[in-house]
């Protein structure tokens, strides 16, 4: 499944730096949670690695995962930043990634370094 | 076997963890048979990684809230704090796998705890990884 114009929709693409809007009618606040809706940590990552995919031109999967800080809550509803510092090397995509509230700089959510394939 | 929406607060279209079983309070093991509408699912009928994360995310959801039960206290709320040395394999999971993860908590402080999961599938691993969740009181 993907996540574009469920989860969220990409309101402006700067090439490595997208903004986004998560969508409060997606399933998924259904369970996550009853009456208290939060964006899932591991659906926002998602996000992030249809971006990242988006931008290169192919679907990407996880090899591996340095290190992700979920810093602060993802809520439907927000509009976030994402900066993509993407390098590849031999079909290898390395990707820094850091997701911050589009209008404070200041609000760091998410901070990935992760390998993708 | 425990009734797992008694131990966490995730419910479905989100409920990654069919089976959960004590061993100690630094250990567990879950299950979950991956369902053909389940979320994860990609256009290629694979499990999504962040699918895997999920499920290591509320096996440790399982765990606190089995121990805070046992204690006489409430479940709560969980988030994932950050993740680390997440490896995985070249192949992912599909419709009718049973997913199978072995779960040690490496440190617990607070509302805080560390753990470190490996995840497989006919006993060949598919994840291994640590995570740091928060729990609220």
């Amino acid at each position: 499944m993907t996540q574009n114009g469920t989860l969220y929709d990409i309101v402006h693409d700067g090439g490595n730096e997208v903004v986004v809007r998560l969508n409060a009618n997606h399933p998924v606040y259904q369970g996550h949670f009853p009456g208290n809706p939060i964006t899932p940590g591991v659906l926002t990552m998602q996000m992030i690695r249809e971006c990242t995919g988006r931008n290169i031109g192919r679907n990407l999967r996880f090899r591996s995962i340095k290190s992700c800080r979920l810093a602060a809550m993802v809520r439907p509803g927000d509009t976030l930043r994402l900066k993509m510092d993407i390098s590849e090397d031999n079909g290898t995509v390395k990707l820094k990634a850091t997701l911050i509230d589009a209008e404070n700089e200041e609000d760091l959510r998410l901070q990935l370094d992760a390998e993708l394939q | 076997m425990t009734d797992i929406p008694s131990l966490i607060p995730q419910r479905p279209p989100i409920l990654m963890v069919d089976g959960y079983f004590f061993e100690d309070e630094l250990h567990c093991q879950s299950e979950l048979t991956i369902a053909a509408d389940n979320m994860f699912l990609g256009e290629d009928s694979c499990m999504a990684e962040e699918g895997l994360l999920e499920h290591v995310a509320q096996t440790s959801a399982a765990h606190i809230g089995f121990l805070r039960k046992q204690a006489g206290e409430n479940v709560t709320l969980g988030y994932i704090g950050d993740i680390k040395k997440a490896v995985f394999d070249n192949r992912m999971p599909t419709t009718g796998d049973t997913l199978h993860t072995r779960l040690t908590v490496v440190s617990q402080v607070g509302g805080i705890t560390m753990v470190s999961a490996e995840t497989s599938v006919n006993e060949h691993v598919i994840l291994t990884c640590r995570m740091k969740l928060a729990s609220d009181n």
